[in-house]
């Protein structure tokens, strides 16, 4: 009897705890900024039927995206670098005005604010 | 006299793994963080390997534990921003590594992410596959996925792609500035 109670009392437990984590999930996604959200958007668009690499970009011998699909990560990375407070002129100190700077910058910054989202949904749990 | 014979070859067996680690950490290979994003509503379920650019048989190389708590190396439908800085910071990520199969010409040893051993070992390999069959959400199995650096796996005896094109999925391995990129689209 007291076997099923605890045996119960786990299960329980375990339901709520799987419960909790997915609306910590969801929490996550809801707390980015629009600018981290254009930047989820951009990745994302690299799948598009117009965006997909061409014959000629598959032949090519690297592993670096070529320059036309990173052109399509730039609005929205320069956008996002932007909404930490640094300039226009700063960013391009910075970078040089480089594609694949701004990019890999842009990245770093996304994944800091959602560590902090995610520490900060684990402070309030 | 056994036991002296056993803790000598386990001593050369650390020696080969120390000397080929400093091989690897003298040489020009660096590591690069991986970032994984599944957009598509498929499970993807594998290997995830890093090697040596340079080392013969791509030694060392690595092979990602199951995540917990799955049986293999998985990231589940929809889930993005999962990233691995380095293999000895791997259980900080999104999706954590919490150990690395790692073979060398000495055989194969499980190490803890952050076993000491761990850093030498993630500066001398470069992310080279992540080989994975992606799953429908009742668990069957649909294509069959050899996404990675072919030039990096090659040393370790894989054949990867960096575009790939399944039945309901499309796949692309690529980088940006030395950062490494693997994303998976729904197809069409």
């Amino acid at each position: 009897m007291k076997k099923h109670f605890l045996l119960t009392a786990f299960i329980v437990l375990g339901l709520i705890s799987c419960t909790n984590e997915g609306t910590a999930a969801n929490t996550v996604a809801s707390m980015k900024t629009p600018q981290m959200e254009n930047y989820d958007k951009a990745f994302k668009s690299l799948g598009d039927p117009q965006n997909r690499p061409t014959e000629e970009e598959r032949k090519r011998n690297t592993t670096e995206l070529s320059g036309r699909r990173k052109a399509l990560l730039v609005p929205a990375s320069k956008e996002l670098i932007l909404s930490t407070g640094v300039t226009e002129s700063e960013l391009m100190r910075r970078t040089g005005g480089d594609m694949s700077q701004i990019i890999v910058w842009a990245t770093q910054i996304y994944m800091q604010k959602s560590d902090e989202i995610r520490k900060n949904i684990k402070t309030e749990n | 006299m056994w036991i002296t014979l056993i803790y000598k070859f386990i001593n050369m067996k650390k020696l080969i793994v120390s000397a080929l680690v400093l091989c690897g950490a003298f040489s020009f290979a660096q590591s690069t963080p991986l970032m994984i994003n599944n957009y598509s509503k498929l499970s993807l379920e594998g290997r995830l390997m890093a090697c040596s650019r340079i080392n013969p048989g791509g030694y060392p190389v690595a092979f990602a534990a199951p995540n917990p708590p799955y049986g293999v190396y998985t990231v589940p439908p929809l889930t993005t921003d999962v990233e691995y800085v380095t293999l000895n910071t791997s259980a900080a990520s999104l999706l954590p590594i919490l150990k690395w199969y790692v073979t060398t010409a000495g055989g194969i040893t499980t190490y803890n992410y952050n076993d000491p051993a761990m850093a030498g070992i993630s500066s001398s390999v470069e992310w080279a596959m992540y080989h994975f069959v992606t799953k429908d959400d009742l668990g069957n199995g649909v294509d069959t996925f050899m996404m990675g650096n072919p030039i990096v796996s090659n040393m370790a005896g894989f054949s990867t792609n960096l575009y790939q094109l399944g039945t309901t999925a499309e796949a692309e391995w690529f980088s940006i500035s030395g950062m490494v990129y693997l994303q998976v689209y729904d197809y069409p």
